[in-house]
């Protein structure tokens, strides 16, 4: 135990005057940490594509467009109240410097040419039945609305934008196109009702009821009746259509595998707070690394060899000083995650679940496939150029594999189960796990399991390596 | 001088692997406790071959090495805790000063406490490194460095001490102070076990010498017989040229 101790405290006298690998394990990742978290914050905040909405306020696609645009969390709506072409090109500048997005421009006459096609549409259905639909597909006499486009929008939020009008489109046409109809159909219905009333008219309607003194009489008053009708409107009262976008159906979105069917949406915090440390962790490879073979060159470990300690306890001690460093590592992530992003940068603060026992046994977990990591590499490179340059490779490329840079679900099929075999993939799903659904052991015991295998298969690698060169 | 044996090697032979020759042919001596015993020979002779299989470190082909009445094959490990080895690199921790690797090999012998802090002081003062002792060893110059590499061998005073070219590339003052300080170990019962170039040190130092070339010991006795026994030669080292010839080696 004494021993251990006196190893305990040389690793750390070694790490703690090694400043670049102390700025290199806390320093960067988490500059890493807050640099992504941030911008993928303000990409999903605020980037909300941001438009720019031209025309006068008394149009009604404008209004149902502005309406439409704005109950999207997707898009942020600058609106301009002119008409004027000399501020049209200069809001084009807009897009050009790309501080908006995209630019709709509703023409002054739009509101008109629309209404005045579907009364033309209106009248061809009752008089022109059989052309309406090749007047239906002309593209004559449509309102066009012109939408400008910086180029360099995403192809996502292009299309977003674009289905997002369709949709206002449909229901600003429908309401038009109903009233229309329906105005039609009253006076259609008033003037057939007049023409049958008429054709009354026309005809002889007289009853002769035998020996009955008023014939005359009734036969007046009924003429005078129809006389009558025939002049007045009925004024046919239609009904409103009672139609409004999205009072039938309904959208329900849910997240998969989720028994409970709970919406749950994971913050930015959640995701990358787990994801830079174990990226973090996982660059303890080049000091530990490093200080194996430094023993191993500088003669220290020729020494140490002649010495009554055994390797075991030698190993132990590098194990436990930097389970150390990663669990410190850990705990500043978390910091990071539940006070620096908060208050700095006004990011809502890591959540962690109630499960704090599986989520300290994870770190630890984590921790000790880390240390593998780094034992295997020192124990097998036969210099520090060696070993940095094919640690710093592999840990890049287990953190790509492993989700860090960007998710996993993102990656094509054949990728993501490639993706598998990455310890720091196992570590980042059982944080994801505890963090955002709040599951327990249960649910993470097969990727800690994988985790703690991985530490034992690089110790057992590492050993062999031990003994091969002594 | 105590005649008990402390470290017999008996027909010992080593073959590297990948290589063609054998490094040791079937080497055979003894040394005596108490004993300052050199072991000469130019480079690629065999002697830090000698000295790490001694040791425990390297396992051998045939024969049989006893030191302190263990066979090395046999326990490697329970020779360390009586020997001491000063190795021919600085055998050190860079990032560490030298107190605190003094401190943490103390430990590793299972010395602790008090008696820890008595011995490295000990050892900084017979070596005259007190002033030094906070300095890391990266910051050291080559003479300082020397003498921390042989104190850190000897912070457990070990019975059998293995130094293998300790004076290399240092200077006469701190050289003079090696020795005085081997002296003094020699003088308290320790076995001193010496390879150097330095035929001069060799002839001064031991009592005893073996010259070894190519994996076989090709002379063996004090330094005066082997001068006696070599006509012509008026030093150990012009017997060394003799008996070694004077082709460079590797």
């Amino acid at each position: 135990m004494k021993k251990l101790t006196g190893v305990i405290i040389k690793e750390f006298l070694v790490l703690y005057r090694d400043i670049p690998a102390l700025v290199f394990l806390f320093i960067m990742p988490a500059v890493l940490l807050i640099v992504i978290s941030v911008t993928e914050d303000k990409i999903t905040r605020q980037g909300k594509v941001s438009l720019l909405l031209i025309g006068s306020d008394s149009s009604e696609i404008k209004k149902d467009i502005e309406m439409g645009l704005q109950k999207s969390d997707f898009f942020t709506v600058m609106n301009i109240n002119s008409t004027d072409q000399s501020i049209i090109e200069s809001a084009k500048q807009s897009i050009v410097t790309g501080k908006y997005q995209a630019e709709i421009i509703i023409p002054p006459d739009a509101s008109k040419t629309m209404s005045l096609r579907a009364e033309n549409l209106v009248s061809l259905s009752s008089k022109d039945p059989d052309n309406l639909k090749d007047s239906l597909n002309s593209r004559n006499g449509l309102a066009v609305i012109t939408v400008i486009f910086d180029p360099a929008i995403k192809d996502s939020e292009k299309y977003s934008l674009i289905n997002a009008l369709k949709g206002i489109f449909t229901g600003t046409e429908l309401k038009v196109m109903m009233d229309k109809y329906f105005a039609s159909l009253g006076q259609d219905l008033n003037q057939q009702f007049k023409t049958k009333v008429n054709s009354l008219k026309k005809k002889d309607i007289s009853i002769n009821i035998p020996d009955m003194p008023v014939n005359e009489e009734l036969n007046n008053q009924v003429r005078k009746s129809i006389d009558k009708l025939s002049t007045e409107d009925i004024n046919l009262k239609i009904p409103k259509f009672p139609w409004q976008a999205q009072s039938l159906l309904q959208i329900s979105p849910l997240y998969a595998n989720n028994p409970r069917n709970e919406v749950i949406k994971p913050t930015i915090s959640q995701i990358c707070v787990p994801a830079f440390t174990l990226f973090a962790m996982f660059f303890i490879v080049m000091p530990l690394a490093g200080s194996i073979i430094t023993e191993r060159k500088e003669g220290a470990f020729h020494r140490l060899r002649t010495l009554p300690v055994s390797y075991f306890t030698i190993l132990l001690g590098k194990i436990f000083v930097y389970m150390a460093i990663c669990i410190l590592q850990f705990l500043f992530m978390i910091a990071i995650g539940l006070y620096i992003l908060p208050r700095f940068f006004d990011m809502p603060a890591l959540v962690m679940g109630s499960h704090y026992t599986a989520i300290i046994v994870t770190a630890i977990m984590s921790s000790l496939a880390a240390i593998g990591f780094g034992l295997l590499v020192g124990s097998w490179a036969s210099s520090q150029a060696q070993a940095s340059t094919f640690g710093s490779m592999m840990i890049v490329i287990l953190s790509i594999l492993g989700g860090v840079f960007f998710p996993v679900y993102l990656m094509p099929a054949s990728i993501k189960t490639v993706s598998i075999i990455s310890p720091i993939r196992w570590g980042i799903d059982s944080f994801i796990d505890l963090f955002v659904r709040n599951e327990g052991f249960y649910s993470i015991f097969l990727n800690l399991a994988k985790l703690f295998s991985f530490f034992i298969l690089s110790v057992t690698l590492s050993l062999i390596s031990y003994f091969r060169r002594n | 001088m105590n005649q008990n044996t402390i470290i017999t090697i008996e027909n010992l032979k080593k073959k590297y692997k990948g290589s063609d020759e054998e490094a040791l042919k079937g080497v055979s001596f003894s040394v005596f406790e108490g004993e300052n015993f050199g072991l000469l020979g130019p480079n690629s002779a065999g002697k830090t071959t000698l000295i790490t299989i001694i040791c425990g470190l390297l396992k051998f082909d045939t024969g049989r090495v006893i030191v302190n009445g263990v066979d090395v094959n046999k326990a490697p490990k329970q020779i360390r805790s009586f020997i001491g080895l000063v190795p021919q690199e600085i055998s050190l921790y860079p990032n560490l000063t030298i107190r605190e690797n003094l401190t943490f090999f103390g430990r590793m012998h299972g010395i602790f406490g008090k008696i820890l802090t008595e011995k490295v002081n000990y050892c900084l003062n017979v070596v005259k490194l007190e002033q030094h002792q906070s300095k890391l060893i990266s910051k050291c110059s080559g003479g300082i460095k020397r003498r921390a590499n042989l104190v850190a061998g000897l912070i457990n005073d070990p019975q059998l001490i293995f130094l293998d070219e300790p004076t290399l590339g240092v200077d006469e003052q701190s050289r003079n102070l090696i020795f005085e300080f081997l002296e003094q170990l020699n003088q308290k019962g320790a076995t001193i076990v010496y390879t150097t170039h330095y035929m001069k040190e060799a002839e001064n130092l031991c009592k005893r010498v073996v010259i070894i070339d190519t994996g076989i010991i090709i002379a063996s006795g004090t330094p005066e017989e082997l001068i006696k026994n070599n006509a012509g030669c008026n030093d150990l080292g012009q017997v060394f040229l003799k008996l070694t010839g004077k082709e460079l080696r590797e």
